[in-house]
């Protein structure tokens, strides 16, 4: 018998959302949703009515994909975002119905039977969702899933894979556990996969909408969404929080939160000075915002740590520092660019006061250094010089 | 050392501060000694006591009736003077201090005085004119007064020194593009230290605390602007190291790696740490040092755009020229580059003094003219000097 709540393999999605009593207003107002979503980096031109449209009817035709959804070395934080993201009866179906072939989470089946589930899926053509790093080092041992290490697991499961997303910063380069000195040698799922490109939906973890803005163009179009030069999608990924900041008036202000206690934070003022990476870091966290466009870290009060970028548990610490300081060798004193800068503009005074004043020691003794007088005739001298001539 | 064999002009006469005695006045001891050289005389040390005494006091109104010249034993000459109209007379004798002291008959007390100081203050080869004045009294007892004396150096100097015009040929070194080039990005440097400090430390930014205000926009305005002038400044100069006619500002002056050069650099570096003081060899351009140096003010300036402009290229990753610089940004990460940007301008800021320093040196100590060059686009080269770069 049917079972009419699942996606069937001949079945549209809008079959699906009929079958499943999703109303036409319910499915249109998702569609206009992400046409914002998507349309908000400026990646595509033209009127965001007219690409919802479009959008709305390429989803009602798409056939249901296989989905295989892998977790490698990570913390699960990024599916926990996802299953978040469940703000409406379609999103919730998109999620429902991709993450059923496998995934360790949320799948039934375990043992055995999860090890076939996944042999199944990946035997024929599916997209292929990563959460998590690879660990290369010591032959992978420091992530394995039923007996093989997590390369071999990600190189089968790509093999028949129409496309790959890693979702989260452990995906796409190996975030905290790729920080120096990287013990495990994790790296991001384009490391090892380098046949094909990956899309990378950046961030620890990413923004739930993000990830199902990305999954819904896939089901739409067939194919991933334009990339930026890092693998991540220019409609998420284009846009810098600094330049959407809500704090970004107090920033143009010279408006800064000295100490996250002081006047200038309750004023709600910009938390550059408290070592805010929004100017550095591309994500659409100003826009999107997180749980249902509730908050985000700025606008809660908390400055951008960057984790959108790569290696931001390297490059973007101190986290609440503007700038990095500089451990001075042998000393170990951690320094700020302007105290080594003050010192070596005083030093050079310094150095400028010291050469001159030798310039003139220099020159005083070069002066004590010249010859006796000649013999002067008003004191007699030319009566040796006679007797000499006499002589 | 014959004083009689050098030529006139190449004897140089140096009368020390004079030291007067017995609240005597300087102007008086000058006089004296003025007064007390043979008329008509040639010798270059009287010469120059009459002249420094004739541009306080006009000689003419005095007259010389008699003159006794330097006797060998006693070390003195004794003239006989007075004042023209007048018939009181005056004599004036000059020679060694000791000489003079004894003539006087001082007491103990001013001789010591006198030798322990003329003793103490005649360094650098000075040598004490000691004077004494009295009344004319017949049969030679005259009470003498010891007036005080002079410090006197004599030394020989080659006329190649002169600092006559003729002596020297005036040479161009620097192009007006080069000087307006170099004093723009003096300016332009400044300008985005200043407001880089102002926007990247806590220590000088004062925004507005109440109410809004465009405070830091200016300021980055500014700073943006700045910047890509001197991008521009620095195509400019880059395509000057390509395209000028001034084989000083071709790009093969900027390395003086030849075998010469790198022997005169240890040269130029002994004589800035004064291990050396023979003069280090000349140059009409930039010596090996200063050009070195130079060179990677030069890098370091590149280094600041780059950075500059990576850190920009943040605000639109795909404009057309900006995107040739954002790779940069996921090299070593954008924290670093702007802590490199910083640094690098503190390096500026640290250059300027030294730099300031040793051009106005160049200037006055070893007349060099590096910094009239900067301005005037030439300097003064004394004829004969043999230029390394000539």
């Amino acid at each position: 018998m049917k079972d009419l709540q699942q996606w069937a393999e001949e079945d549209t999605f809008g079959d699906l959302l009929k079958r499943r009593g999703v109303s036409r207003r319910e499915f249109l107002s998702f569609c206009g949703k992400m046409a914002a979503l998507i349309g908000a980096g400026g990646v595509f031109a033209g009127s965001r009515t007219a690409w919802a449209q479009e959008l709305a009817g390429r989803l009602e035709g798409a056939r249901r994909p296989s989905v295989v959804y892998l977790q490698l070395q990570e913390c699960t934080g990024c599916l926990e975002s996802l299953l978040r993201s469940a703000s409406t009866p379609v999103e919730e179906l998109i999620l429902e119905q991709i993450s059923l072939d496998y995934n360790e989470l949320l799948m039934a089946p375990s043992g055995e039977a999860a090890e076939q589930a996944l042999a199944t899926a990946q035997g024929k053509p599916h997209l292929l969702l990563v959460n998590g790093s690879v660990p290369l080092k010591d032959g992978g041992v420091y992530c394995t899933i039923g007996g093989r290490s997590a390369r071999d697991v990600l190189e089968r499961a790509a093999a028949n894979a129409t496309a790959v997303v890693a979702i989260g910063a452990c995906a796409e380069y190996g975030c905290v556990q790729a920080a120096a000195p990287n013990p495990t040698g994790a790296v991001g799922v384009a490391d090892v996969i380098r046949d094909r490109p990956v899309v990378n939906v950046s961030g620890c973890p990413p923004i739930a909408e993000t990830i199902s803005a990305t999954l819904t163009y896939y089901l739409a179009y067939g194919r991933t969404p334009p990339l930026d030069g890092l693998g991540r999608p220019l409609f998420a990924y284009g846009q810098r929080i600094h330049d959407k900041c809500p704090r970004r008036a107090s920033f143009d202000a010279g408006q800064f939160a000295e100490r996250f206690d002081d006047q200038n934070a309750r004023l709600g003022h910009c938390l550059y000075r408290l070592g805010c990476k929004g100017p550095a870091t591309f994500a659409p966290c100003a826009t999107i915002e997180w749980n249902d466009g509730l908050s985000f870290p700025i606008k809660a009060g908390h400055p951008c740590l960057g984790c959108t970028e790569r290696h931001f548990y390297d490059r973007m610490t101190p986290f609440y520092r503007r700038l990095p300081g500089i451990v001075v060798p042998g000393i170990g004193v951690e320094a700020t660019a302007n105290t080594i800068g003050v010192a070596a503009v005083a030093a050079s005074v310094a150095a400028v006061a010291v050469h001159s004043a030798a310039t003139v020691i220099a020159k005083h003794r070069a002066r004590r250094a010249e010859p006796e007088s000649l013999p002067l005739a008003v004191l007699g001298d030319r009566k040796e010089a006679d007797e000499k001539d006499k002589d | 050392m014959k004083i009689f064999d050098i030529p006139e002009d190449e004897i140089r006469i140096e009368l020390g501060d004079p030291a007067p005695f017995d609240g005597g006045k300087r102007r008086e001891l000058m006089l004296a000694a003025a007064l007390g050289a043979p008329v008509g005389t040639r010798d270059p040390v009287d010469l120059a006591l009459l002249s420094a005494a004739s541009r306080k006091e006009d000689l003419r109104h005095f007259e010389q009736t008699a003159f006794t010249p330097l006797e060998p034993r006693l070390a003195r000459s004794i003239a006989r003077v007075r004042r023209v109209g007048t018939e009181e007379e005056e004599l004036i004798a000059r020679g060694e201090v000791d000489a003079i002291l004894y003539l006087c008959r001082a007491d103990e007390a001013t001789r010591f005085r006198a030798e322990l100081q003329a003793e103490m203050r005649m360094t650098r080869g000075y040598r004490a004119l000691g004077i004494a004045k009295a009344k004319p009294e017949p049969k030679g007892n005259e009470s003498w007064t010891f007036m005080g004396y002079i410090p006197i150096r004599a030394t020989r100097h080659k006329s190649t020194h002169s600092e006559e015009p003729a002596d020297f040929n005036y040479v161009t070194v620097w192009d007006w593009q080069l000087r307006v080039l170099h004093w723009l990005s003096v300016f332009l440097i400044l300008v985005l230290s200043l407001t880089g400090l102002l926007m990247g430390s806590s220590r000088f930014i004062y925004g507005v605390t109440q109410g809004y205000s465009n405070y830091l926009s200016w300021l980055r305005l500014t700073h943006f602007v700045a910047g890509w002038f001197l991008l521009c400044a620095a195509i400019l100069r880059i395509a000057g190291l390509f395209l000028a006619s001034n084989r000083f500002q071709r790009w093969y002056a900027l390395f003086p790696v030849k075998k010469r050069d790198l022997n005169n650099l240890v040269q130029v570096v002994q004589n800035y740490l004064f291990c050396r003081f023979e003069r280090p060899p000349h140059y009409i351009g930039h010596n090996p040092l200063q050009q070195i140096a130079y060179t990677a003010i030069f890098g370091v300036g590149l280094a600041a755009l780059f950075t500059g402009f990576a850190l920009y290229a943040l605000y639109a990753p795909d404009h057309w020229l900006l995107r040739y610089f954002v790779w940069f940004d996921d090299l070593f990460g954008v924290q670093y580059l702007r802590l490199a940007h910083q640094l690098i301008m503190w390096i500026f800021l640290a250059f300027i003094p030294i730099h300031v320093y040793l051009s106005i040196r160049a200037d006055t100590v070893e007349r060099e003219g590096a910094l009239s060059s900067i301005v005037s686009g030439g300097r003064w080269c004394r004829k004969g000097t043999k230029f390394e770069d000539g």
